[in-house]
């Protein structure tokens, strides 16, 4: 019966009834008390319900139980490292490693205790971690994910994304590797596409708080991108019109470039799952900042030629249009830094640090 | 133990304690304590036998003894009949009650425990009413590790939930009572119906009110069962289970906590649970045997977690949203736990205005809660009370709706994983409410 509890208390944590399992792993620790399987398995229940203190706290009690035991210095690495406490959560992760030589598991999470230390050796050491599990077992998808996140964390997005996009050949439905490529295309600047497969990663699992947050991270992106664009038209006409054309010309080049513009954003909005949509529509800043530059460019093309209107109808308006186009210059300055920083990096990592012996 | 603990009272003490909820034996108990001199222990005894007899007439004479109270405030009146709970409410309704109902007696008596039992056992209703048809064992399957049940309740003895009870009427009830204009329509009876909503709602007592209104039997079945009983045999008794409930047909087979017992497969690890799922999707599909008659009922508080496989066509396929009560359940079930508690002035119209998204759950801890305050009351001021407004203004301090939690995850689950339209009615109704 005994074992019926372990047993039990496994096929609970396998559906998430963490609470439940509990019950059933303290009957049976009542009478095993220094059981590590019980113990890691209650450390699981914890982490399942998020209660990391909790997690180490039994973690703690079977590494006690069997100083060991592979399975418990992992769980504490794990626990160590959702509580802050980088350098230990390292700590626990080398000592999985030297129980366990041959597993992948203890790679997989002693890659993620040196992403969580910081510095160009401890990525190099764990990108010499991610292959060494590769090696190991190249069928496994969470191997890749942990690929995955080295290559995120040394700038190389498409690394990245071929190592995501190899854990999804293994395991299509995979939530880790589907959010991760979402992530690698956000930063590369496909916000429709990083919209596509966020939605996709929600409808299978919607209660995940992470996946939520990025989502709405992808809908505030996707509506600031559509803000510059609007801008870019809005300046584009401004130019127009500085130039001195004539009013037709103006207004043709206004109502052409926001007919264009106006297609290729319906198109991409369409693109975009239901739920994102209406993340994008419930975002009203982003969206009140494309209409008012919208506003503007027809008002300029419009009236810029104009003697008989009021300068107020002009100059009001431009100073609210010059006022976004300009944050939208500086964020369109931030991304060129940052995409001259990352290439920067990838390759300096490429042909330095992963050079480098340990 | 107290310093007056003869072995007499020690004994009965350690009995008291083997069985908390045997109450003729706590009020002995304290019966004797105060006849040994020990009030504050017998108080506390009386008064545990009280929260759980409230209505109790040696227990208010101990009460009254243990405390010096004049006896005859001590009597408690009967509420009188069992609520119907599709009642009409008064909105004004008040309970006036009568302080000479039950007239305790006004010194302790000198109880025959056993004589009194039996003598109050016809006159004193039971404490509560059945809420649902209890198990009655069919015979000559006593081996198995389920009750097939027979329902006398019916969806008229659900209280409120009006549209819950239209949508079972015209997907589930009305094809199957009229099976001429089934066969007209060309109507199949083949798939189940999965209810959803917040915990603590009256998932389970629906779906048995849907097997008493089919006249049907009753098998529950839910993960905890299967886990307890089952573990390294699973597939053979489910099944088993699914086998009796074909020879019990017409039988209603309900699948409490169907996200544990049918969970995502993507997301299962251990292969037992996994080959559950699929021995469950066997035997909805009928592989394993004829289905006719048997009629599927499943529950759970968090749909998003079953395998999209069990929600295919013929196998629960239609889905129906069970919400927290709205007012006229909410005063039907008020009333329901009141029933047989000592109530004074209470008003029903303002109690069901303030329980907004409380579940029936919920209500029957408010009820408790205001039963506690007027108890402990009772206690410190020496004068038994009846359960007053008041108490339930203190006990709606205290506590709070436990749907919320589950409203912000279905909130999600209508914004992000509605896409084929399965949420509907509950982003309808989140949307009507402002939640998204």
């Amino acid at each position: 019966m005994a074992d019926g509890d372990l047993q039990r208390a496994r096929a609970l944590l396998d559906v998430g009834r963490h609470e439940q399992a509990r019950v059933a792993l303290g009957e049976f620790l009542a009478s095993s008390p220094q059981s590590v399987e019980a113990l890691c398995l209650l450390a699981r229940s914890h982490q399942l319900a998020r209660e990391y203190q909790d997690m180490l706290d039994a973690a703690d009690q079977a590494v006690a139980a069997s100083p060991t035991s592979e399975w418990a210095h992992r769980l504490r690495s794990i626990a160590l490292g959702k509580l802050r406490q980088p350098t230990q959560a390292l700590a626990a992760a080398r000592r999985a490693v030297e129980l366990a030589p041959y597993a992948w598991q203890p790679y997989v999470i002693m890659v993620d205790a040196l992403l969580a230390s910081g510095g160009s050796d401890a990525r190099r050491d764990a990108f010499q971690a991610a292959v060494h599990a590769q090696r190991l077992a190249p069928q496994e998808p969470e191997v890749h994910n942990s690929r995955g996140r080295v290559f995120q964390a040394i700038s190389d997005p498409g690394a990245a994304r071929r190592s995501y996009q190899e854990a999804l050949r293994l395991d299509p439905q995979n939530p880790t590797a589907r959010n991760n490529l979402a992530i690698v295309e956000l930063r590369q600047g496909r916000t429709t596409l990083a919209g596509e497969r966020l939605g996709e990663v929600l409808a299978d699992r919607p209660t995940e708080s992470l996946y939520q947050d990025n989502a709405r991270t992808a809908a505030r992106t996707w509506g600031v991108r559509l803000m510059d664009a609007t801008s870019a038209i809005w300046l584009s006409v401004f130019a127009i019109a500085w130039a001195g054309s004539p009013m037709p010309v103006l207004v043709g080049a206004c109502l052409a470039m926001l007919a264009g513009g106006g297609a290729l954003a319906l198109r991409r909005y369409r693109r975009l799952p239901p739920a994102l949509r209406r993340l994008v529509r419930r975002d009203r800043w982003p969206m009140a900042g494309a209409v008012v530059q919208v506003a503007v460019a027809v008002d300029l093309a419009v009236f810029w030629n104009a003697e008989w209107v009021p300068d107020a109808v002009l100059v009001g308006p431009m100073a609210v249009a010059t006022g976004l186009a300009f944050f939208a210059v500086l964020r369109l300055r931030n991304r060129a830094i940052g995409a001259i920083v990352v290439f920067c990096r990838r390759w300096w990592y490429r042909l330095v640090v992963l050079r480098r012996t340990g | 133990m107290g310093m007056s603990d003869s072995p007499l009272i020690a004994s009965i003490r350690a009995a008291v304690q083997d069985r908390p909820d045997d109450v003729p034996l706590r009020l002995h108990l304290a019966e004797l304590l105060l006849d040994a001199g020990d009030e504050t222990d017998a108080i506390a005894h009386v008064a545990q036998a009280l929260q759980r007899e409230p209505e109790s007439p040696v227990a208010r004479a101990l009460m009254s003894r243990a405390i010096g109270a004049p006896a005859d405030h001590a009597g408690p009146p009967e509420l009188g009949l069992p609520v119907d709970p599709d009642l009409a409410i008064d909105p004004d309704f008040v309970e006036p009650l009568s302080a000479e109902a039950n007239p305790a007696p006004s010194e302790a008596p000198t109880v025959d425990w056993r004589a009194l039992e039996e003598e109050l056992s016809d006159v004193v209703p039971p404490r509560f009413a059945r809420a649902d048809a209890e198990a009655d064992q069919i015979l000559g399957e006593a081996d198995r590790a389920f009750d097939v049940e027979t329902c006398t309740i019916r969806l008229a003895d659900v209280g409120g939930m009006a549209d819950v009870k239209r949508r079972l009427e015209l997907a589930f009830l009305g094809p199957l009572r009229n099976p001429q204009l089934r066969a007209m329509y060309g109507k199949s009876l083949r798939g189940g119906l999965l209810l959803y909503g917040p915990p603590g709602c009256g998932k389970t007592f629906l779906a048995r009110a849907v097997a008493g209104e089919m006249g049907a039997r009753f098998i529950s079945l839910s993960i905890v069962d299967v886990l307890n009983m089952w573990i390294g045999n699973s597939e053979k008794n489910l099944h088993e289970i699914f086998g009796t409930a074909r020879r019990n047909a017409p039988c209603v087979l309900f699948l409490d906590e169907i996200d544990a017992l049918g969970h995502k497969r993507s997301q299962l690890q251990s292969s037992a649970m996994r080959t559950l799922g699929n021995q469950l999707l066997a035997e909805l599909d009928g592989m394993e045997g004829d289905n006719e008659g048997v009629f599927l009922l499943a529950a759970t508080n968090a749909p998003w977690d079953v395998d999209a496989a069990l929600r295919r066509p013929g196998r629960l396929d239609r889905m129906a949203l069970v919400l927290p009560p709205d007012q006229p359940a909410r005063a039907a079930i008020l009333e329901y736990h009141l029933r047989a508690r000592p109530i004074a002035n209470i008003d029903l119209t303002r109690l069901v205005d303030a329980t907004e998204n409380f579940s029936g759950a919920d209500l029957a801890h408010l009820c408790e809660t205001a039963a506690e305050h007027a108890m402990h009351d009772s206690i410190s001021s020496g004068t038994v009370r009846m359960i007053e407004q008041r108490d339930f203004d203190l006990a709606l301090r205290e506590v709070r709706p436990s749907t919320g939690p589950w409203f912000a995850t279905a909130r999600n689950v209508a914004l992000f994983a509605n896409e084929g339209g399965s949420y509907d009615e509950l982003a309808a109704y989140l949307k009507k409410r402002k939640l998204i």
